[in-house]
């Protein structure tokens, strides 16, 4: 188990040090063995029962869903090196690249296998910033900007998760434990892509290379999942079902609405993914809510509904990403107006994508049909169950959402494989084009996408009654909506008939990215906090230089007048001053009348003449005469 | 044979007194006079260590002042700890300085007043009673001064002046704790646990003194450790020194500081005596101002090394804040801070040092791009980065881990809380202020097309050491099992 974890970040030490610029292809074809390696590895982990394993601090644990967890992460680690051979072979700091793939890779692993949850967050964010650099990858303006808000919420959702440990591991009880959950699902959920914090997910699924966003989409966001997913299965957590639940369905909408009016390839599968991750976040809560030992069919069925989809998610957006990077290899661009007919005469990739899309759609006998129904049933049952409102809206939510599914996939089948392109010559080539993909390529997405059908077909021999007709009907209704909606919103509202092209309708104020976290927490609260910092810091300073000015003020020394003494100069110096209040008072022309000198002459005047009286001899008789009657008046009293 | 234990004391400051006495024409060129000062700063290092590793509980006692007050020298593990990285942080940052002050003058007085520095500083380590550490507290501030004046700038000059007269109020706060301590304990050496005659105190009524005594010299020693409100200094002194001296000062000295608060609290006073009064309170609250202050304004700050200076003002107050808990994760998570901070700290500004001596720039903004032309440089200053902002496995989550468990198991319910959530904020803000260098030195281009090309990594002399601490950075974070077991050794003296 160990091996599985550390294993790839040993890679990696020795990759960076053996590494040469040469040999491009040899390196791209260690890459894949490497992969291969872990994806042993992990499978090798399957038989036997759950272990634990202590290595240092950290503890290890492989559990069932773990394993699986982590076989999918080394799977599609592999199948993405292997589209990588093509699609990077003449990409820039490629070391650099496979160098964090593959700490991203042991990092990824360490967190599905973690024992607890310091080694959960241990390896957490290690991940989360060696794929940074997988965002962060292009080196352009517009990458550096969305892995500027990657690292922000990152390192943001890290320091709340750890805030959530903090509590958890003293013990805390009361209200603090809660405060620790929603910390740790907001953390976790940052990663997960859940809202409000899944603001740097479209700019970064789309600054980053595609196998790398495929792989954001299928791994990375699975272990945001992953760490809520442990906070629900211990009961000394407090887990708020509830909480999730409206996270859940607030997420599952939104993606699904912005995925619909999107005018980008990738960016739509950035929203599906969204939107996806609101599904298993409905799950996630549904599991919570019927936590409890009377209900355990049920939570059986939210359970399996919710990993299942954890599966299939990653799988089928392995296959859409991988097939974006191959129409982006020859494309240039994701630009809808661009890549429209594409995939015109183009058998494989048109099964590939359709079996994806299809499959994400709910389509039956496609794997996202058999999840999406597991969870339905979940959600009707506990809402029945409950008889909360909400719960019960939020059924209706969740096909609704199933139709912004169906509706954003038709917009992306129709747009790239159906219609023509308004240019006629790029459309030609496009047709000519046979040699648009490599056979390590198309074998890359062949491989991810054979599990549909299978998980699909597999649903039949499940013990619930699947294919039953409230559950066809309940994905034909979601189809049923997804057309509609495909129709009204991008037929009639994206589409200009007259340009023949798409736009992007979505406002652009409403950037939660740009105008809310950006602005608020790179800006705005910095701002604010750098002022009252500012303040405090200068109070000692602003302290002395109050005293310095009041209390303590520098004085020159004492020194000497240069005539008279200290009472004639202040008195001579305030009636000079009173004077010239006076003067300014009644608006006359100031005349200054010398008051000090004045005064000090008098003052050295009347000391003269005291000077004189003391020396002479009149002075001296005074002086007797004074002492005489003195001593007299002493007599008379003492007798 | 025990006065042996004085000589990593003794030694350094003879060979500054020698230094700055000797004529510089004895001197003939640079290499001689780094060839002296490297052997001093090696036989120092090494004999500090031999010291630490061989004589423990081993003392001497030296002539009395008055009555029973003496000179008293003792090693106990604390005293270790701190003496052991200061010894490697000096030794590394001695090296550094071979190398950086090639562009200063004055080399010679530069060194000697250096390795009068880390022997009073050893001498603090090694001090066994209040009056002996006061003493030696009251030497460092002096002898380090010259190292905040050295290029004799008008900035430097007032930043030297406004660092004396805050450690002086400092001082003289401790001194009227030192003055009641002693009326009021068995005695002022440090025994291990505390010894204030409490019974006596309540008999006599002057419990509120006494505390009030306490928070002063919290106060006045936490002036060397910046903490709010008497930390001004720190971002006036440790820019204005040369890079190496910003390194050992912020990494090292301001421990100093750190030291001494430890031996008060919990060697003389007792952290019974002070747990859940209102001096806890109000330290934990001037700790959490403390921290988040500093990030704050590293952040707002577009001058590297005071960035830096900052940042310290708030990693210090991690410390103080861990300490503040009185609880012993918290002191755990403190000790191990000391030594993690150092490391990265002095990383830190000898990165900001190289960057001054190979390009000049001074300002964050004009790094950008500059990763490309040294990149071990900058992947160590990511490394050492990553570990302040204490992001597992680098070393600085290790202590942050313990300090944060700490405020939850203390006795002040609300602020020791605040004093977490403080924490996590400030660790937010140092990713803010520490990672976008590295972001964009790597990564940014170099659109304004300035950047020279002859911008190579610096000499090999400035640039291991720095690459030393970065890999010291991740190791103690990968394996910090036996630091925190030799920490638990002390936890033990202190918390019966």
């Amino acid at each position: 188990m160990t091996f599985v974890v550390f294993y790839p970040f040993a890679a990696a030490v020795c990759y960076v040090l053996l590494r040469r610029d040469k040999n491009r292809r040899i390196w791209s074809n260690i890459m894949v063995c490497a992969g291969l390696v872990e994806l042993i590895a992990a499978i090798c982990l399957l038989p036997g029962a759950p272990s634990t394993k202590e290595a240092g601090l950290f503890i290890f644990t492989c559990g069932n869903y773990a394993r699986i967890l982590s076989i999918v992460t080394a799977f599609g680690w592999t199948v993405a090196a292997l589209f990588s051979k093509e699609y990077m072979k003449d990409d820039i700091n490629i070391a650099r690249y496979d160098f964090f793939s593959l700490l991203t890779l042991g990092a990824a692993s360490g967190v599905f296998l973690a024992g607890d949850l310091m080694t959960l967050f241990c390896f957490f964010e290690i991940m989360s910033f060696t794929s940074f650099m997988w965002v962060a990858h292009r080196q352009t303006r517009a990458a550096l900007y969305a892995s500027g808000t990657y690292l922000g919420i990152s390192v943001a959702g890290g320091m709340s998760i750890l805030m959530g440990l903090f509590i958890i591991y003293a013990g805390e009880g009361g209200n603090w434990i809660y405060a620790a959950a929603v910390c740790m699902i907001a953390g976790f959920g940052a990663k997960a892509g859940a809202f409000p914090v899944h603001a740097w997910l479209p700019n970064a699924y789309m600054e980053a290379p595609a196998p790398a966003t495929a792989l954001l989409s299928a791994v990375l966001s699975k272990t945001g999942i992953w760490g809520i997913w442990l906070l629900s299965q211990n009961d000394a957590y407090c887990y708020p079902g509830e909480f999730v639940l409206v996270i859940g369905v607030i997420t599952m909408v939104y993606g699904g609405l912005r995925g619909v009016f999107s005018s980008s390839l990738k960016v739509t599968l950035a929203y599906s993914s969204m939107s996806q991750i609101g599904f298993i976040l409905t799950g996630l809560g549904i599991m919570g809510i019927v936590n409890v030992p009377e209900k355990e069919d049920l939570y059986n069925m939210a359970v399996s509904g919710t990993f299942l989809h954890m599966i299939n998610h990653s799988v089928i957006k392995l296959v859409l990403f991988l097939a974006a990077g191959i129409i982006f290899m020859n494309v240039g661009s994701y630009e809808l107006n661009r890549v429209r007919g594409f995939g015109r005469k183009k058998p494989f990739l048109l099964v590939m994508f359709f079996l994806a899309a299809a499959g994400v759609g709910g389509i039956p006998l496609l794997n996202g049909y058999y999840s999406k129904t597991l969870l339905h049933e979940s959600i009707a049952l506990c809402g029945a169950y409950t008889g909360n409102q909400f719960i019960k809206a939020s059924e209706y939510l969740f096909l609704f959402s199933g139709g912004l599914t169906a509706a954003y996939m038709i917009k992306l089948f129709m747009i790239v494989f159906v219609e023509k392109n308004e240019d006629n010559a790029l459309q030609s080539e496009y047709e000519s084009n046979k040699k648009y993909a490599s056979v390590p390529t198309k074998s890359a997405v062949l491989l991810c996408a054979l599990p549909i059908p299978l998980i699909g077909i597999s649903a039949i021999f499940s013990d619930e009654n699947i294919f039953s007709l409230s559950n066809l009907s309940s994905a034909l209704i979601s189809i049923i909506i997804g057309i509609i909606v495909y129709i009204a919103a991008v037929r009639l509202m994206m589409y200009n008939k007259k340009s023949m092209r798409y736009a992007d309708i979505f406002p652009k104020w409403m950037d939660m990215e740009k105008y809310v976290y950006r602005a608020v927490f790179f800006k705005a609260v910095p701002f604010v906090l750098g002022i009252i910092s500012r303040v405090l810091d200068s109070f000692t300073d602003m302290l002395v230089i109050i005293l310095r000015k009041t209390l303590y003020r520098e004085k020159a020394l004492p020194y000497e007048l240069p005539e008279g003494n200290r009472i004639t100069h202040r008195i001579g110096h305030s009636m000079e001053n009173i004077r010239r209040i006076y003067y300014t008072v009644t608006k006359k022309d100031y005349e200054p009348k010398y008051y000090e000198h004045e005064l000090a002459l008098k003052n050295t005047d009347f000391f003269e003449s005291l000077r004189i009286i003391e020396r002479s001899l009149s002075f001296g008789l005074l002086m007797f005469c004074i002492g005489l009657l003195l001593t007299m008046a002493y007599l008379l009293i003492k007798n | 044979m025990d006065y042996l234990i004085l000589s990593p004391v003794v030694l350094p400051i003879i060979t500054g007194i020698v230094l700055l006495i000797l004529p510089q024409k004895v001197f003939k060129n640079r290499k001689a006079l780094l060839i002296t000062a490297g052997i001093s700063v090696v036989v120092s290092t090494c004999l500090t260590l031999f010291i630490i590793s061989g004589a423990v509980g081993s003392s001497v006692g030296m002539f009395c002042i008055v009555d029973d007050i003496r000179i008293y020298f003792n090693i106990d593990d604390t005293g270790r700890l701190f003496a052991a990285t200061a010894a490697v942080i000096f030794a590394l940052t001695g090296f550094f300085s071979f190398g950086y002050m090639a562009h200063e003058k004055n080399e010679k007085r530069y060194y000697a007043y250096y390795l009068m520095t880390f022997g009073v500083l050893v001498g603090l380590c090694f001090s066994g009673n209040l009056v002996t550490m006061y003493m030696f507290y009251e030497f460092m501030t002096i002898v380090s001064v010259p190292l905040v004046l050295h290029n004799g700038s008008r900035e430097a000059v007032m930043a030297g002046l406004k660092y004396l007269i805050y450690s002086f109020c400092g001082s003289y706060m401790a001194l009227f704790g030192i003055y009641c301590l002693y009326r009021y304990t068995d005695t002022l050496d440090f025994v291990g646990h505390s010894t204030l005659r409490a019974d006596e105190l309540v008999q006599s009524g002057n419990v509120q003194l006494m505390l009030a005594a306490s928070f002063l010299m919290i106060l006045g020693f936490g002036v060397k450790a910046g903490m709010f409100p008497m930390h001004a200094w720190l971002c006036a002194a440790h820019p204005a020194a040369p890079a190496p001296a910003s390194a050992f000062l912020s990494g090292i000295i301001v421990k100093g500081g750190i030291l001494a608060v430890i031996r008060t609290v919990f060697y003389c006073i007792g952290s019974d005596f002070l747990r859940g009064t209102w001096v806890q309170t109000l330290w934990i609250l001037l700790a959490s101002i403390t921290v988040i202050m500093g990030s704050a304004l590293a952040y707002k700050e577009r001058i590297l090394k005071k960035r830096l200076a900052y940042s310290t003002i708030s990693n210090l107050s991690y410390i103080m804040l861990g300490l503040a808990f009185l609880s012993e994760s918290g002191f755990r998570g403190s000790l191990l801070h000391v030594v993690f901070h150092a490391v990265i700290k002095t990383a830190l500004f000898m990165f900001a040092g190289s960057v001054i001596f190979v390009t000049g720039k001074v300002r964050v903004n004009d790094l950008a791009g500059l990763g490309k032309k040294m990149p071990m440089l900058f992947r160590a200053y990511t490394v050492a980065a990553l570990g302040l902002t204490g992001i597992p496995p680098m070393s600085g989550f290790v202590s942050k881990w313990y300090i944060g468990l700490g405020g939850f198991s203390s006795d002040i319910p609300v602020f020791s809380r605040l004093g977490v959530v403080a924490l996590i904020i400030s660790a937010l803000l140092t990713a803010g202020y520490l990672l976008p260098i590295s972001v964009k030195g790597f990564l940014a281009d170099e659109n304004n097309g300035s950047m020279a090309l002859h911008y190579k990594e610096p000499p090999r002399i400035m640039l291991v050491p720095v690459i030393v601490l970065a890999a010291a950075t991740l190791v103690l974070g990968i394996f910090p099992v036996p630091l925190v077991e030799f920490i638990n050794g002390i936890i033990l003296d202190c918390f019966l």
